[in-house]
């Protein structure tokens, strides 16, 4: 077998060879098996000898092609075959060259017509042994025809059933003119039938018509059937190209986005701390303790703290962001009981909520797991909580619930607040993206939550979804596969 | 006990630790400081804080670590039990623990905590101040 394509078409060569061989395992137990028997039987005067002779030679070669054929599908086939080798290549059905694989097809097809040949050859002999232009072993010759005409070009076809007729003919003939013995089939011929010029010359024309008719039959509907085999090929090799060109494309993205993800994650590390220490050092004045701050002095430094803390507030985002991001799969997940994780997240803006005066509560009684990080599943459930609080009007709720679907976990969080207008909503995951309604009620907001939500959701084999009306409320609904 | 108490400010940012002395001494803390693990160890043995304010990720990566882990090592009953406050969450948003971890490295009620409390990052001064005095107050008698 080569390999120089996918789809080595020398290969399906081999492999018809190789059911060539076995049935020829089966003609040989037959030649030897039917004299013996015929012989026993008494059926016939034919010469048990000779046609032994041939049965047993005919399992010898077969033994030796056997062989050949399993060194030859190892042995990767030499240039020669495809270039040099001009007859081999006469012989290789056209819809099999130019695939890349013409020296693999050329061998594989001589080996094909080498075979052919020396079959005709013994079966000639066993024509000859077994009553010349009676022989009932003539029909064989079709057989050879049909398989010449799967394994070989059309042309290589005929010149295969022309090596057959004529040896045919030649015992035929040479019988006739009485320079071959004839073995006649007493049981089934007049024993001078051969000498008969209407009987040669039928036995002639009708096998010479048989032989020449299949050819013709069958190396049309090979021919056919192996142009679909070629389209089969060539569709194959593009889907192929097409694969890897997708892949590579696809490794080349994900590369970038790590990249970016890295870069993004430096950054921000590098922004936070001198931010904190800004931040730090505003709160020091604004609270009074270097000194009294008054007037404009104490307006500024207020605006400047709140400024820094909405700065510091994307920075953290964006560290969790990337975090999220560049979580490998494989990171250790351990089982995660969302219902203790919910209650606990929900006591941490009890306070927040109480002083907006929003109703917060969650349903937890499900009793749910699923395998996690859980300080990524911590983050995702304190976003949505911490979102529905924010985009809540006082006097509004918060709930959040968990609930079993069909081995998955979903964990809703539902609120009464100012609602997502539809336009926004394919939107609401992106990074930065906040919609007009969200950014006239709440000024802090980084754009960044329901991102970090989303890339979470994923890195767990999940998914996140929204359903709004505004002005009612919004229902965020995050499915995690649960444990078996 | 607040004021004349003597504070320990282990922080490679030399501005932040600039601002918390401001914020400590308008509460008549006494503030001494230092910038690596080197020098806070030193300075805890030759000043003896009455509470020390600890940065985990330092120069040398995370340092503060390290340094509870050297402080509480020493026989000396005033190492194991000065109060020290650290100025991260680190380990509540990744795996990095105080070493030797108990369990899981979260610490439960009665268990002997090598640190006294956390304070995140930015430091809000008054939350800072608040957390230094509870620490005092629940600091065992020497």
């Amino acid at each position: 077998m080569t390999h120089t394509g996918e789809l080595p078409v020398s290969s399906d060569l081999e492999r018809r060879t190789a059911w060539f061989i076995k049935l020829r395992w089966l003609a040989a137990g037959g030649v030897v098996g039917g004299a013996g028997i015929a012989r026993i039987l008494g059926l016939s005067d034919l010469p048990v000898g000779p046609i032994l002779a041939v049965g047993t030679g005919l399992f010898v070669y077969n033994t030796v092609l056997y062989f050949v054929a399993a060194r030859l599908s190892v042995k990767p086939a030499e240039r020669t075959w495809g270039s040099a080798n001009s007859f081999a290549r006469l012989l290789v059905p056209r819809t099999f060259l130019g695939l890349g694989d013409e020296s693999g097809v050329a061998r594989a097809a001589f080996f094909a017509f080498v075979q052919i040949t020396l079959d005709f050859l013994f079966l000639a002999v066993l024509v000859h042994l077994s009553g010349g232009v009676g022989s009932p072993f003539s029909v064989f010759f079709v057989f050879h025809v049909v398989i010449a005409s799967i394994l070989l070009s059309r042309r290589a076809t005929y010149l295969q059933t022309t090596v057959g007729f004529l040896l045919f003919a030649s015992v035929v003939l040479g019988e006739y003119f009485g320079l071959l013995d004839h073995h006649p089939l007493h049981s089934v011929w007049p024993a001078d039938a051969y000498r008969s010029f209407g009987v040669a010359a039928t036995g002639l024309v009708v096998l010479g018509a048989t032989l020449y008719l299949a050819s013709y039959l069958c190396s049309t509907i090979a021919v056919d059937l192996r142009e679909r085999v070629r389209t089969n090929v060539r569709l194959s090799r593009q889907i192929a190209d097409e694969n890897r060109k997708l892949e590579a494309a696809y490794e080349t993205l994900r590369e970038s986005e790590r990249t970016k993800s890295q870069y993004m994650r430096k950054v921000a590390h590098e922004l936070r701390g001198p931010l904190g220490t800004i931040e730090t050092a505003l709160k020091v004045l604004l609270q009074g303790m270097a000194g009294p701050l008054d007037g404009p002095s104490r307006d500024l430094i207020g605006r400047a703290q709140r400024r820094a803390g909405e700065l510091a507030a994307v920075t953290h985002d964006l560290l969790l962001l990337a975090r999220a991001r560049e979580a490998g799969l494989d990171e250790e997940r351990v089982p995660v009981a969302l219902d203790g994780l919910l209650a606990e997240a929900i006591e941490d803006f009890r306070q927040s909520a109480q002083s907006k005066n929003v109703a917060l509560s969650a349903d937890t009684c499900c009793g749910t797991v699923v395998l996690a990080d859980p300080v990524a599943i911590r983050q995702l459930v304190a976003n949505l909580v911490e979102n529905g609080i924010r985009y809540t009007k006082p006097g509004g709720s918060v709930s959040a619930r968990l609930r079993s679907r069909g081995g998955c976990v979903v964990l809703e969080v539902e609120d009464t607040g100012i609602g997502i207008a539809e336009g926004d909503l394919p939107r609401v995951f992106d990074e930065f993206y906040r919609g007009a309604n969200a950014r006239e009620y709440a000024a802090e907001g980084t754009g960044l939550g329901l991102a970090i939500c989303k890339v979470i959701a994923e890195r767990h084999g999940g998914n996140i979804a929204v359903e709004s009306r505004p002005g009612h409320g919004t229902c965020f609904a995050v499915t995690l596969p649960g444990t078996s | 006990m607040s004021s004349c108490a003597k504070i320990l400010i282990v922080d490679d940012d030399k501005d932040l630790v600039v601002a918390l002395r401001i914020a400590l001494e308008s509460k008549g803390y006494q503030v001494a400081s230092a910038h690596d693990l080197p020098a806070g160890l030193e300075a805890a043995a030759a000043q003896r804080p009455d509470c020390i304010v600890l940065d985990i990720m330092m120069p040398h990566a995370t340092e503060g670590f390290h340094f509870v882990w050297r402080l509480r090592q020493q026989d000396e009953a005033y190492f194991k039990n000065v109060p020290i406050i650290v100025l991260s969450a680190i380990h509540a948003r990744t795996h990095l623990r105080f070493y030797p971890d108990s369990s899981d490295g979260t610490y439960q009620a009665g268990e002997f905590l090598p640190v006294q409390d956390f304070v995140d990052k930015p430091v809000d001064p008054a939350l800072l101040l608040e957390r230094i005095d509870r620490a005092l107050r629940l600091k065992p008698p020497a």
